[in-house]
C-alpha cells in the first residue's frame, strides 16, 4: 500500500454546553454546503471517515462530525466523576445548534443515525427552519422501553466496552464485511463507562416524540428517512411508523444488507442509498 | 455471502436432526477455530441448548467446547439456557439469515429464543456464546457447496 494522507482535518473547539465549558472534538473535510454528521450512541465520530473520504461527497458538501462530551477525543466536562452522564433531547440539540452556531454555520444539512436519528426527529418538530435539510438514518420518534437492562452496560463486575460491543454486535447486517463490522465494534469497545448506557437514556426515556411528530413540516425542511434492513433496533417497522405520523407523509427507504451502523459497517453500500439522497439536497440550493 | 447456492440443504429443507446434529458438531466446529478459543479462554461452564424439547448440557472449558451430552436427566445444573424451536436454530444458521433471525439477541428479542438462568453468566461472553453459537452456520454453507 503506498502510504497516503487522508483529506479529513480534527481540531478542538472549545464552547459552553448547559453553562458549562466544554472541550469538543470535531473532523472535517470538504467544501460547500455545510452537512453535520451524528454518530451513534456509545461511539464516536470515527463512524463517518468513509463518507468524509469520498470525493463524491466532499466535491459538494463540507462535512463536519464532532464527537459528543464524554465520547471519542471530546472531554466530560470537569466534575464528571461525581455525576451520571444523561443525554437529552434539549441538551443534544443545544449541542448541535451551539456547535452549528459556534463554527458559523449556515443552515447546515444534518444526518445523524440512532440516537442521532431520533435528534433528527426532534429538530424537525422544533428547530426546521434552522436547517437545510434533515437526514434520519435508523431514526424513529419512539423506542419501546427495554427489552434489555441498561444496567448490564455500566457495572464493574463486566467488562463495558466489550458488553456494549457484543449487544450491538447483532445490529450489523450479515452481508456487511468483517474489517468493517468489528473497526464499528471496536469504537464501542473503546467508549467510556457509562457512556452508551447514558446515550441510551435518551433513546429510551427522554425521547418520545409520537405525541409531538405530527407538527413536523416536511416544506419548512426537507426530512428523508433511511434505516437498515437488519437493524432490530429501530426497525424499518419502526421508521415507517412515525412517517405515518408526520402530516403528508415522508418516503421511507429501507437500505437493503444493511444494519444499524450503515455509514461504518458497509461504507460502499450506504453509498448506493446516501449519494442520491445528497445529490438531491445539492440540487435544491 | 451469497444467498443463492448452487446445491445442497438450505433452510427449509433441512429438519430437526440437522439442528440436533449441529450442536452435537459444536466441539469440532468450535474447537477448531483459534480465534474465538482465545478469546473465550476464560470461560469454563456448562449451558443448556434446547432444540424444541430436545437438551442438550454444552460444556465449555477454558474456551474449547469440552462436551456436548444429550439431556435425558431432567434434574441436570447448567448455569443457563439457550431455548429455541428447531426452525428457529436453523433460521439462525442459514447461509445468510433473514432480518431478526441473524443474531441470537435478535431472536430473544423477537420472541422465537430465550436466555434463563444465571444470565450474568451469559453476558460475561456474550460475545462468545454468540459466535459459538452461530458456528453451524460454516457447516451448512460448506455443506451446502459440497
Amino acid at each position: 500500500m503506498t502510504a497516503h494522507i487522508e483529506p479529513i482535518v480534527g481540531r478542538y473547539l472549545h464552547l459552553d454546553l448547559g453553562g458549562r465549558p466544554h472541550r469538543l472534538y470535531f473532523e472535517e473535510a470538504g467544501q460547500g454546503i455545510p452537512l453535520v454528521c451524528l454518530h451513534t450512541a456509545g461511539a464516536d465520530n470515527r463512524q463517518w471517515r468513509h463518507l468524509m473520504n469520498d470525493p463524491a461527497v466532499t466535491s459538494r458538501f463540507r462535512v463536519l462530525a464532532f464527537d459528543m462530551p464524554w465520547h471519542g477525543k471530546s472531554s466530560p466536562p470537569a466534575g464528571w466523576r461525581d455525576e451520571e452522564y444523561r443525554l437529552t433531547a434539549e441538551s443534544y440539540a443545544e449541542m448541535i445548534r451551539t456547535f452549528g452556531a459556534a463554527l458559523g454555520l449556515e443552515r447546515p444539512v444534518v444526518m445523524g443515525c440512532s440516537i442521532g436519528g431520533r435528534i433528527v426527529v426532534y429538530l424537525a418538530i422544533r428547530y426546521a427552519r434552522e436547517f437545510r435539510a434533515l437526514i434520519g438514518l435508523e431514526a424513529a420518534d419512539f423506542q419501546p422501553h427495554g427489552w434489555y437492562d441498561l444496567e448490564w452496560l455500566h457495572r464493574p463486575d463486566l467488562h463495558g466496552g466489550e458488553t456494549c460491543a457484543a449487544v450491538v454486535s447483532g445490529l450489523i447486517a450479515p452481508q456487511s464485511p468483517d474489517e468493517h463490522r468489528w473497526e464499528t465494534l471496536w469504537h464501542y469497545m473503546q467508549g467510556g463507562p457509562g457512556v452508551f448506557k447514558g446515550d441510551l437514556y435518551f433513546y429510551r426515556i427522554d425521547g418520545d416524540f409520537r405525541g409531538d411528530t405530527h407538527r413536523i413540516d416536511p416544506k419548512a425542511c426537507p426530512l428523508y428517512l433511511l434505516t437498515g434492513e437488519y437493524d432490530f433496533s429501530c426497525s424499518p417497522e419502526d421508521t415507517r411508523a412515525t412517517a405515518a405520523r408526520i402530516p403528508g407523509g415522508v418516503d421511507v427507504t429501507e437500505m437493503k444488507a444493511l444494519g444499524h451502523f450503515p455509514m461504518s459497517e458497509n461504507p460502499e453500500q450506504f453509498r448506493r442509498y446516501i449519494l442520491p439522497v445528497l445529490e438531491e439536497i445539492a440540487g435544491r440550493r | 455471502m451469497n444467498d443463492e447456492l448452487p446445491c445442497g440443504k438450505v433452510g427449509e429443507e433441512r429438519d430437526v436432526h440437522d439442528a440436533e446434529g449441529a450442536i452435537l458438531s459444536l466441539p469440532e466446529l468450535v474447537n477448531a477455530d483459534d480465534g474465538l478459543v482465545r478469546r473465550a479462554r476464560h470461560m469454563s461452564l456448562t449451558f443448556l441448548v434446547r432444540v424444541g424439547e430436545a437438551r442438550f448440557y454444552v460444556t465449555i472449558a477454558h474456551g474449547r467446547v469440552a462436551a456436548v451430552e444429550r439431556g435425558t436427566q431432567i434434574i441436570r445444573d447448567a448455569r443457563f439456557s439457550l431455548s429455541a424451536a428447531p426452525e428457529a436454530w436453523l433460521d439462525h444458521w442459514r447461509p445468510v439469515p433473514k432480518a431478526g433471525d441473524h443474531d441470537l439477541l435478535a431472536l430473544v428479542k423477537g420472541g422465537r429464543a430465550a436466555v434463563e438462568g444465571d444470565v450474568m453468566a451469559f453476558m460475561r461472553d456474550l460475545q462468545n456464546v454468540k459466535d459459538m453459537m452461530a458456528k453451524p452456520r460454516a457447516m451448512f454453507l460448506e455443506e451446502a457447496r459440497q
